[in-house]
C-alpha cells in the first residue's frame, strides 16, 4: 500500500489519483476580502485617533473597558449550559455486588452505530437491542427518530423514549410503538425483568453478566451485575432493591461507558473488534 | 463488471466492483463502505488507509473518487445534491437508494465549485 502523505483538513477536498491528487479549497470570496480591507483601514484610523486624543481620553476609555468587562462576566457564566453526567454507585443487594448508573441533566435516545462511542457529549452508552445471529439485523421492533427500522416482537419487554420521557414496560402489542413513530421518538424491545414490582420469568437459564434498564426511585437507571447471574436471580435482585419496572440490556461483555461529574469515563465490557452495523445503543447526552 | 476493490481482514474478505462503491465514511478506526445495492460493510481500516488503497487502484484518467475532509470519500458518479449552507450532501442513484452525509461548508463549497468547473469543460 502506498505511503504517500494524505493529510487533509476538514475544509478541503481531493480527487484521488495515483499521484495522490492535490487539495482543492473553495475560492475565497471577493466580498470577504473587501470587507476585511475596509475593517483593517477603520481599525488603523481608530488607533491613530486614540493616540492623538491624549492621556485623559486613554483613562476614560480604560475605565469604560474595565466596567464593560465586569458587567459581561456574570452573563457569560450564566450562558454556560448545564453539562450532563452520571452518578456511579457501587453497592451490594442481597449479597450481589452491582453498579447503579444514574444519568443527570442528560436526555436519552437510541443510536445505531459505534460512532456514538466517540461523541464527547455522550455521558452514558449501553447496548440496547440484541442483534440477530442469522442476518445481523436488530431483534424486535426498533424505532429510531420516528423511523421503524426493524419489525417483530421476539421479546415482550419494551422501552419507549417519547419527548425525552422514558417508559419501560411489557406488552406484546403496545400503543407506545405507534406513539414513538408519530412523535419522532425511539423504541426497542428486550427481555422483560420486572413489571409493577413483580418478577418476570424468562426462558434462558444460563448465567452471565447482566445489565438492566430500570425505573428505580423515580429515576431511569442502568444496573450492572458484577457476577454472572441467571435471569431469575438478577430480576429477583432488582425486585428486592425496589425496582418498579425493568427490561434487560445486552449483557455479557457488551461494551458501554459512563462519564461521571468530574469527566472521568468508566468503561464496561469490551469493544468488539468488528462490530455489526446494527450494533445499537441507548445513550444519554 | 469492472475491477474489484478488495478489503481483507483477519476474519473476512470483502470484494466489490469499484463502480458499486457509493460512499465511504470514517468511523473512528473503522470505515463504513456503502454500496449501490444498499448494503454496508464495516472494515477495520481508517479512511486514510482506504484512500491509499484507492490511489493504488485508480488509473490516471479515473477521477471518480473524491476525498471530502477527514470523514468522507465519495464516488462522484452518485453525487446528486450538494448544499454547502446546510452542510448537506446526498449520494443516490435516483432510483433505489439515497444516502445523506454531512461535511464542512467550505469542503462542500469546494466540491460544488469543482464539479461545476468540470461540467463547463
Amino acid at each position: 500500500m502506498s505511503r504517500r502523505n494524505i493529510d487533509i483538513d476538514d475544509n478541503e477536498i481531493r480527487v484521488i489519483s495515483p499521484d495522490g491528487g492535490r487539495g482543492i479549497h473553495a475560492r475565497p470570496r471577493r466580498l470577504f476580502f473587501i470587507a476585511t480591507a475596509c475593517a483593517t483601514v477603520a481599525i488603523v484610523a481608530l488607533v491613530i485617533a486614540l493616540i492623538w486624543s491624549g492621556d485623559d481620553a486613554d483613562d476614560a476609555e480604560s475605565e469604560q473597558l474595565a466596567a464593560t468587562q465586569v458587567a459581561t462576566a456574570p452573563a457569560d457564566t450564566a450562558s454556560v449550559a448545564k453539562k450532563g453526567y452520571v452518578e456511579i454507585t457501587d453497592t451490594i443487594i442481597g449479597g450481589e455486588p452491582i453498579t447503579i448508573l444514574t444519568p443527570r441533566d442528560a436526555v436519552p435516545q437510541l443510536h445505531i452505530g459505534i460512532d456514538a462511542l466517540q461523541s464527547s457529549d455522550v455521558v452514558l452508552a449501553m447496548q440496547a437491542a440484541d442483534i440477530r445471529g442469522d442476518n445481523g439485523g436488530i431483534v424486535g421492533a426498533y424505532v429510531l427518530k420516528g423511523n421503524l427500522v426493524s419489525k417483530g416482537q421476539a421479546k415482550s419487554g419494551f422501552c419507549a423514549i417519547i419527548d425525552g420521557k422514558t417508559t419501560i414496560g411489557v406488552a406484546d402489542a403496545t400503543p407506545f410503538l405507534e406513539r414513538a413513530i408519530e412523535a419522532n421518538g425511539y423504541f426497542f424491545r428486550q427481555y422483560p425483568l420486572v413489571v409493577g414490582n413483580q418478577l418476570v420469568e424468562n426462558k434462558p437459564k444460563g448465567r452471565s453478566l447482566r445489565k438492566a434498564l430500570a425505573e428505580w426511585n423515580g429515576n431511569v437507571v442502568v444496573i450492572l451485575s458484577h457476577e454472572r447471574l441467571s435471569f431469575h436471580d438478577f430480576a429477583q435482585m432488582l425486585v428486592d432493591m425496589g425496582v418498579s419496572n425493568a427490561i434487560y440490556l445486552v449483557g455479557s461483555e457488551a461494551f458501554g461507558f459512563a462519564v461521571d461529574a468530574n469527566g472521568k469515563r468508566t468503561e464496561y465490557g469490551k469493544e468488539a473488534p468488528s462490530p455489526s452495523v446494527s450494533t445499537n445503543y441507548i445513550i444519554w447526552r | 463488471m469492472g475491477r474489484c476493490l478488495t478489503f481483507s481482514t483477519s476474519g473476512e474478505l470483502i470484494r466489490v466492483p469499484s463502480e458499486a462503491v457509493v460512499i465511504i465514511t470514517a468511523d473512528g478506526n473503522y470505515s463504513v463502505v456503502s454500496l449501490a445495492d444498499g448494503s454496508e460493510y464495516v472494515v477495520n481500516l481508517q479512511l486514510g488507509q482506504i484512500e491509499r488503497k484507492l490511489m493504488d487502484f485508480v488509473t490516471d484518467n479515473d477521477n471518480r473518487f473524491i476525498r471530502i475532509g477527514k470523514k468522507l470519500i465519495v464516488n462522484r458518479e452518485y453525487i446528486s445534491y450538494i448544499n454547502p449552507a446546510r452542510q448537506k450532501l446526498i449520494v443516490s442513484d435516483c432510483r433505489t437508494f439515497k444516502h445523506e452525509a454531512t461535511a464542512s461548508r467550505e469542503a462542500l463549497k469546494a466540491l460544488k465549485e469543482y464539479l461545476e468547473q468540470e461540467e463547463r469543460l
